[in-house]
């Protein structure tokens, strides 16, 4: 393969206004795009930082009367640049967003980290890093 | 830079690093993204005390590039795949090519090539996918 990148995670969704509203309010993320398929009984919406041309970005998938998943082992979590871990765990609080490790930071790393949960209960992984982090 | 991003510099997350998934068998693993989808390790953590290894690959080391983490666990290392994480998508320049070239190395297909059945979306956004 010549030239390949990364353009998306998916992950299924038991309510979507719910987790747009978690991965725009609270995450802040826009709605990219959506697609919604009654036919077949789905609906896809992506959500990022910015523009897919050029950053990954998140698909939610909606399956028509499916509320829940089973969120098994193997899948982790996404991880998620901030500036400042503290302030945005702060902020994620007050939104009414979940919490559940940290902020912490990593020595052998040199990052803070923190982990929130989504809608759903996936985690995401909030990392803090300097600038000059990587070389 | 908008008026709420400056009013909560710093408070709001920026963007995707990675996307985290464990794995069973690292060197396995390792060799499939590196060598059949053509990524290349960008860094290696042990942690032994922790007992466990994270591996970042991507298409790139830039600071911006979106990467994959593998965790093995050093011990107990069977998982659940459950129902809810989907799929990880790449891009590629043609993906006929990909796909026989994929399918040369014993790579399962689970969705031949073609255009996506449903129609194109509001944003005109037209794209051809595969399953492996």
């Amino acid at each position: 393969m010549k030239k390949a990148r990364l353009l998306h995670t998916m992950l299924r969704v038991g309510n979507l206004q719910h987790s747009i509203d978690f991965y725009c309010g609270v995450m802040g993320m826009r709605v990219l795009r959506t697609l919604d398929q009654p036919k077949d009984k789905f609906s896809l919406t992506f959500l990022g930082y910015g523009d897919e041309s050029k950053t990954c970005v998140l698909e939610l998938t909606y399956n028509y009367g499916v509320d829940n998943y089973e969120l098994g082992t193997a899948y982790g979590h996404v991880a998620i640049g901030v500036e400042d871990c503290e302030k945005v765990c702060t902020e994620i609080t007050a939104r009414g967003g979940e919490v559940t490790y940290g902020p912490a930071f990593m020595d052998g790393l040199n990052e803070m980290i923190a982990f929130v949960k989504d809608p759903d209960g996936y985690q995401i992984e909030l990392v803090e890093r300097p600038k000059d982090w990587l070389p | 830079m908008t008026e709420v991003s400056k009013i909560f510099k710093g408070a709001i997350p920026y963007r995707m690093l990675y996307t985290m998934i464990r794995v069973t068998d690292l060197g396995r693993s390792v060799a499939f993204y590196r060598d059949v989808l053509g990524m290349r390790e960008v860094r290696r953590e042990t942690f032994s005390e922790g007992r466990f290894t994270l591996v970042f690959m991507g298409y790139s080391n830039k600071p911006d590039e979106m990467l994959i983490e593998l965790t093995c666990n050093w011990g107990d290392n069977s998982y659940e795949h459950g129902t809810g994480y989907g799929h990880l998508a790449l891009e590629v320049e043609d993906i006929f090519v990909a796909c026989d070239r994929l399918g040369g190395m014993g790579v399962k297909i689970i969705r031949e090539p073609g255009s996506m059945t449903w129609p194109v979306d509001e944003t005109g956004h037209r794209e051809n996918i595969a399953f492996i």
